[in-house]
């Protein structure tokens, strides 16, 4: 018995006693850290450096990376705080039983020893068992071939490691802190006192409609597409900080109109509910904006990455409508001429046969901001050797010369020679491009699945976040409300009319954060409707359809997440 | 025909497993009449609390029957029972049970709100009440802001809104210090002298000494009961601590 050691053994009960609450908290670690192994391992994997395209890609794993460890932090850091809070009262118990802080200390140390154990080497376990799963995931995504073998990166192992080893670390110190503070007494009572009812704030809720309206206002006056990407972050970041102040004061200032709206109130199912919100609106109104804006960034991740994948095939076609391309932008007619003797010349020398060959000048509005090529089929029927098509006030005259090859031919060095052969014409305009559009293609579907990956992944890992955060923000208000329930039967409250009121006050509360998400998201769709542009992706149909059926499958799961913890909350608050 | 009739009544716990059962309440009989106040004492484990319990609807006798108004309360059906607790019993609670969330307004008028009652309603009968039990003044505060007396005067008003035949105080006085006791005790004095019948579950002196009848419970039977009649509340005192004195010594006395 000895041999273990008391703090050890102490810990490992408490950790078991606690077991409603650490399970969430130590899988959603273990998770986060398979996913940070996961996507460190997608990074370093030797197999895939070799594949095409794969460095565009690389570098979006990177940054991956770098949000799931940032997001693991904070997330962690919060479960963390909301376990403590939990506990004060057993802490309490054993500090007034004679355990001095110190003693504690060592208790909290051993315990955080156990769950960074558990969390890292689960984690990595999974991770390892995940890691091909995703592999495959990602090659599918990109259309790559999947290298051979089965790979476990020293390296990312370690990072994963470390990365959790430090969070965990932090978050024992944290606690240190958290108990250098309180007083026994307050460790014995902890979370009981009893609560001032929230002020209303004015300046809070003014500041959180001006930012969330200037949020609004930037999405929906922006115009240019590269102005959109700047000013996104400006407006996200605007929205985060609207949204914290108008769920902290808004829906405080909103309740107590309520309140004073004496019909509406002294009726059975508002007035446990509304009476109820407000009390507890202080502490959770944090919760429920971050709730929102994660469910927000999982819409707006997902939706914008499944909609350029599900697009991809659209761009492509407008942007590489041959296998092989020469632009020439702010050309002149005789341009068109040139490049078109040049193209059957080169084609003579290599021998290879063109098909499909184009060759037109138009007029024509930049649609693709990225690289400035533009959808040349609907010019094609009207095009007439070196006449001009289309209005000269749509845009500068441009040439296009385009032609398909036979599958055996090397696009590659096709353009290459004629690439080659322009730089020696003497065309009117210094701006023009020759271009493979076969491993542009390639390219093109690689980094975009690399998009869609990360954007899943991502997505993946706020849903996580958002279902951790709801089910803890339940079972802890179920706790607070067991006693006000008992109390209302107590008075005349039937088992019915706990429900109802129970539904009431639950389902407002869940489906706010949804619905202020899919407001957000809404609000948002001009904004990256814009972004879309820079990538090509003009389909505001096919974007509509994305957000939509991505908000229906996100609100379905939200809905699961939302039956199963209110469960467990009528299964607390019951007892 | 009295308000409330306890005829032999018998509760048995069993455990879960089977096994000999206890017997919290052996044989109890006894009637409160219509503008009574009756005090119930007993020590600990006397069998008060169950008998509170089964009273109140909460808990069904094993034997024996309750009548309220000649209505047999085992005949309330369950779902039922509820609306029949609402409508008929007030109760008031050792630890006063109010929601911290409301005000001392809304937490009396709480069973009328969920009785389904007009806010004009409410407000008139809660104006009504308010002077009397000295809370017209904290009607807006929340019960944080209150003192224990303050809270067991709201958690009465709260009792008695629905205007019940009975008010249920399941030891009212024993988280009050001896001046708010005293002062809640006086309430329910004045409340009787105005016609509310009042059955009091204690184990405090003092309180009891208030009633107009007590009864003694022991060992799940009622061993004694005393009238008040005439004699003031510092003669009922002394009478039921001797009662009480020879409850104690008689138990020393068989052993």
């Amino acid at each position: 018995m000895r041999k273990f050691g008391f703090y050890p053994q102490l810990a490992l009960r408490s950790l078991r006693l606690n077991g409603k609450f650490y399970l969430p908290y130590l899988l959603s670690g273990m998770v986060s850290a398979a996913m940070l192994y996961d996507i460190l391992f997608l990074n370093m994997n030797r197999g895939i450096y070799a594949l095409k395209g794969v460095n565009a890609v690389q570098g979006l794993l990177g940054f991956g990376a770098i949000v799931v460890a940032l997001f693991s932090f904070a997330l962690l850091c919060y479960t963390n705080g909301f376990l403590m809070k939990r506990r004060q009262k057993e802490l309490g118990l054993y500090n007034i039983l004679g355990m001095e802080k110190r003693h504690l200390a060592r208790l909290l140390l051993w315990e955080t020893i156990f769950a960074a154990l558990l969390c890292i080497l689960g984690g990595l376990l999974l991770g390892v068992l995940l890691s091909k799963l995703f592999l495959l995931l990602l090659c599918a995504v990109i259309q790559a071939e999947v290298p051979f073998g089965f790979e476990v990166p020293r390296d990312a192992a370690i990072y994963t490691a470390v990365v959790f080893g430090g969070i965990f670390l932090l978050n024992y110190l944290l606690n240190l802190l958290r108990l250098n503070r309180v007083k026994p007494i307050e460790l014995l009572h902890g979370g009981e006192s009893g609560e001032r009812e929230p002020r209303t704030k004015w300046v809070l809720t003014l500041l959180g409609l001006l930012t969330m309206g200037a949020g609004y206002g930037l999405s929906l006056t922006v115009s240019d597409p590269v102005n959109a990407l700047t000013l996104f972050f400006l407006a996200v970041v605007l929205v985060i900080v609207g949204t914290y102040c108008l769920f902290t004061a808004g829906s405080i200032a909103l309740l107590k109109a309520l309140r004073k709206n004496k019909k509406y109130y002294y009726q059975t199912r508002h007035f446990t509910a509304v009476s109820g919100m407000l009390h507890r609106m202080k502490r959770n109104a944090a919760g429920l904006a971050t709730i929102c804006i994660l469910s927000t960034m999982v819409l707006v991740t997902v939706s914008t990455t499944v909609c350029l994948y599900m697009g991809v095939n659209d761009i492509l076609d407008r942007m590489y409508c041959r296998d092989v391309q020469t632009y020439v932008n702010r050309g002149a007619p005789e341009d068109l001429l040139k490049v078109k003797a040049l193209y059957e010349r080169k084609a003579q020398e290599l021998g290879v046969e063109m098909k499909d060959f184009a060759a037109l000048c138009f007029y024509a509005p930049v649609t693709d901001y990225a690289n400035n090529r533009t959808d040349i089929e609907p010019y094609l029927p009207q095009a007439d050797g070196a006449d001009p098509v289309g209005d000269p006030n749509d845009g500068p005259l441009r040439v296009y010369v385009g032609c398909n090859l036979d599958e055996d031919a090397d696009a590659g060095l096709f353009a290459a020679s004629v690439a080659v052969g322009t730089r020696d014409l003497p065309l009117s305009s210094s701006w023009y491009f020759t271009e493979d559009c076969r491993a542009g293609r390639m390219d093109f579907w690689a980094s975009l699945g690399g998009f869609f990956f990360i954007g899943l992944f991502l997505g993946a890992l706020f849903l996580m976040a958002a279902v951790l955060i709801v089910y803890y923000k339940q079972v802890s208000e179920g706790y607070e409300d067991a006693r006000s329930f008992s109390i209302m039967q107590q008075v005349g409250m039937t088992q019915a009319e706990v429900k109802s009121s129970i539904r009431s006050q639950v389902s407002t509360v869940f489906f706010l954060p949804l619905l202020a998400a899919a407001c957000h998201t809404a609000g948002a769709f001009p904004m990256t409707k814009k972004i879309l542009l820079l990538f090509g992706l003009s389909n505001t149909g096919l974007f509509l359809l994305c957000s939509g059926l991505t908000l229906l499958v996100f609100a379905l799961a939200y809905y699961c997440i939302y039956r199963l913890t209110a469960r467990e909350y009528y299964r607390i608050v019951k007892r | 025909m009295s308000l409330l009739e306890v005829k032999n009544l018998r509760k048995v716990y069993t455990t879960r497993l089977g096994g000999t059962g206890v017997e919290a309440l052996k044989n109890v009989s006894f009637a409160v009449e219509s503008g009574e106040f009756v005090a119930i004492m007993g020590e600990s484990g006397s069998g008060k609390t169950t008998l509170l319990n089964i009273l109140a609807a909460l808990d069904r006798p094993s034997g024996g029957r309750v009548l309220l108004n000649g209505e047999d309360m085992a005949g309330v059906r369950e779902r039922d029972l509820t609306a029949f607790r609402r409508d008929n019993l007030g109760f008031v609670f050792q630890d006063f049970n109010l929601l911290d969330a409301f005000t001392v307004r809304d937490n009396v008028f709480l069973p009328l709100v969920l009785a389904g009652k007009s806010y004009d309603e409410m407000n008139g009968r809660l104006l009504r009440l308010a002077p009397a039990l000295g809370i017209g003044e904290l009607l807006n505060k929340f019960p944080y802001e209150l003192s224990g007396g303050q809270k067991q005067r709201t958690a009465v008003a709260r009792a008695l809104i629905t205007q019940p035949a009975i008010l249920l105080a399941d030891e009212p006085t024993g988280a009050l210090d001896s001046k708010a006791s005293d002062s809640l005790l006086r309430v329910f004095e004045n409340l009787n002298a105005q016609g509310q019948t009042i059955l009091m579950v204690t184990h405090s002196v003092t309180a009891a000494s208030h009633a107009k009848r007590t009864l003694f419970l022991r060992d799940g039977m009622i061993y004694h009961q005393l009238y008040r009649g005439n004699r003031t509340q510092g003669e009922m005192f002394a009478e039921i601590s001797h009662t009480l004195t020879v409850m104690t010594s008689g138990e020393n006395g068989h052993a």
